[in-house]
């Protein structure tokens, strides 16, 4: 309880504009956004940006919170970052496909330079469908309840619980197929 | 303890699937959560924090001129409203008092208008009043004049009666 109340006044800072009160919502909440931007992405530079941009769309949106699980909004929003995000790679490699002849040469569209350090997890994450790896990614580092889930993906309860029971079966079994 | 472990996954399967399979089915996602913890993700550089610390601040800033900026347009358009409100107000004002202004204007000369002695200070007034005046006294001398006349028609008929008087006084 003692926790909630601090996050409320923490965001009743962050809606008189305090940058201390932004600093320390970057504190609470950096490194579980990072590792959700980092877990969907494989890519640390790309998960720094996504992370700064987050920061940068709170500062504007802040106002609009009014109420509720604060780390639904949070996450919500980190969500549709990310979903941005993906819209902008599609298009820039769509647009590289249609150049693909002049651009032989260069490396390709989004290079992942911690592809070879990748860790076992991050990889078999990569195996999964968009969707799936989102929905899990999103209850693991949000720590919402499925109702909660359910609600910020605006879809029944059931379906929640059938995706991410579905998604985290696949991904157990990838892990320990790539164990032995 | 946050809201997702709080949660009892066992129950809300058992909406769902049957006894068993609720069962299997929460202790596969507590395993998967088990897994997903143990390989925890990198954390950010403490280089990209400062660098978003400084983004939220340079953001916040841009706010708030962008809020004064917004005012004073705000404030300026409501004086430009208002001015225009005024002006607008006093067209038709100034149309029907136009003509009354300018008569008053061409009528009244500035020495009049400050003056203690209209009657010497306004050359019009002057002038008929000096008219006046000589009038005045052309009556009064003819008026005079007259008197004198009957005065000395009382003279010339009295000298004629007394003439007579001496004509028939000595005829007698």
């Amino acid at each position: 309880m003692a926790q909630t109340d601090e996050l409320a006044k923490i965001i009743e800072s962050c809606k008189k504009n305090s940058p201390q009160g932004f600093s320390k919502l970057l504190d609470l909440y950096a490194g579980r956004l990072y590792g959700y931007f980092y877990r969907l992405t494989g890519n640390r530079a790309v998960s720094d940006d996504l992370l700064s941009e987050l920061f940068v769309r709170l500062v504007e949106k802040i106002d609009t919170y009014s109420g509720g699980s604060f780390e639904s909004w949070l996450f919500t929003t980190a969500s549709n970052i990310f979903r941005d995000y993906l819209r902008d790679k599609h298009r820039r490699e769509k647009l590289l496909k249609q150049h693909s002849a002049m651009l032989e040469s260069e490396p390709g569209p989004d290079r992942n330079p911690d592809d070879e350090r990748m860790d076992r997890l991050q990889q078999q994450l990569q195996k999964l469908d968009e969707d799936t790896r989102q929905l899990i990614l999103l209850r693991f580092y949000s720590q919402a309840s499925f109702k909660q889930l359910a609600q910020m993906r605006a879809e029944p309860i059931g379906t929640t619980l059938s995706k991410v029971h579905r998604g985290l079966k696949r991904l157990r079994k990838l892990m320990e197929q790539n164990q032995k | 303890m946050n809201a997702k472990d709080s949660e009892n996954s066992k129950e809300l399967f058992a909406r769902f699937l049957t006894g068993e399979d609720a069962d299997a089915a929460a202790d596969d996602i507590a395993a998967a959560d088990k897994l997903i913890n143990d390989n925890p993700a990198p954390q950010p550089d403490a280089a990209v924090l400062a660098e978003i610390n400084a983004k939220i601040n340079q953001t916040l800033a841009l706010r708030q001129t962008s809020k004064v900026r917004m005012m004073r347009t705000a404030a300026v358009a409501a004086a430009a409203v208002i001015v225009a409100a005024v002006v607008v107000w006093q067209i038709p004002q100034r149309r029907t008092d136009r003509p009354k202004e300018t008569v008053a204007a061409a009528m009244i000369p500035a020495a009049v208008w400050e003056s203690d002695d209209l009657s010497a200070d306004d050359v019009e007034l002057a002038d008929l009043t000096e008219q006046i005046d000589e009038l005045e006294n052309e009556i009064v001398a003819l008026q005079t004049a007259q008197q004198d006349d009957e005065e000395a028609f009382d003279l010339s008929e009295l000298e004629t009666k007394i003439m007579s008087t001496k004509h028939y006084t000595w005829k007698g």
